[in-house]
């Protein structure tokens, strides 16, 4: 049975995030969504994924730690954010394979031997995951231009003062 | 302190990666009792042999692990 329904969440006014109920087969062909004048998206370019459910920090790191909790040579109360896999919690790179296994069947994707190897904390985990879902509400932004004002700031006065 | 060649290592990978086609194969197992039994049971295979240097014996039991992987897969299709 196939659902096409779209339905349109609408958050701070001017942000229009569309949800997709039901996953959409590739022999349908992209049709053009039209949600206003300015954007405009291919439905197949909406990322597929269990779309009811939002992806935000929290939810992430919370589901990363209670899996490696229940993981059952993991100490939970030895278990911090920045604690290693290795040298604080004794794994190996096979208990490391285990946890990657288990992350890919909780988060429903897949993760390359090459992106477990970088796994050493849960931190790398959780960045890893955020990165895939374009999560960066916990990352500071950074401002290039403070210092660049503040020193054309300093450039102004001097020259004004000579 | 025991130096690795770079066959050593290449043979290394293959055996994660076997482990990690097993892992992934029994996370399909609904059966939590059994999915634990056979867990346990691939955790021991591999350690007892985590010590070979003998690259030709490492290729055995790799061999031999894909072959019962095969095998748990296939009576996992004939039960559901």
């Amino acid at each position: 049975m196939l659902s096409t329904t779209i339905r349109l969440l609408m958050r701070s006014g001017t942000l229009i995030r569309p949800i997709i109920t039901t996953v959409r087969p590739l022999s349908i062909k992209p049709t053009l969504i039209n949600f206003n004048e300015k954007r405009k998206t291919l439905i197949n370019e909406i990322p597929r994924r269990w779309s009811h459910v939002h992806y935000t920090y929290p939810m992430i790191e919370s589901r990363v730690m209670l899996l490696l909790r229940l993981f059952d040579k993991i100490d939970p109360n030895s278990l911090k954010l920045d604690s290693k896999f290795v040298q604080d919690l004794g794994l190996d790179s096979l208990d490391i394979v285990e946890i990657t296994a288990a992350l890919e069947d909780e988060f429903w994707t897949e993760i390359a031997d090459v992106d477990s190897d970088h796994f050493l904390t849960p931190r790398h985990i959780i960045q890893y995951l955020c990165d895939k879902y374009d999560i960066y509400e916990h990352i500071e932004p950074v401002s290039a231009g403070k210092e660049y004002l503040e020193e054309a700031k300093a450039a102004a006065d001097r020259a004004h003062h000579h | 302190m025991k130096q690795l060649s770079l066959k050593h290592f290449i043979i290394r990978s293959q055996a994660i990666a076997l482990y990690r086609d097993i892992m992934r194969t029994l996370l399909k197992i609904q059966d939590q009792d059994y999915r634990k039994e056979m867990r346990d049971w691939a955790r021991i295979e591999f350690n007892r042999h985590r010590t070979l240097k003998d690259l030709g014996e490492i290729r055995t039991q790799i061999a031999l692990g894909r072959r019962n992987l095969n095998e748990l897969k296939l009576s996992m299709q004939m039960a559901s």
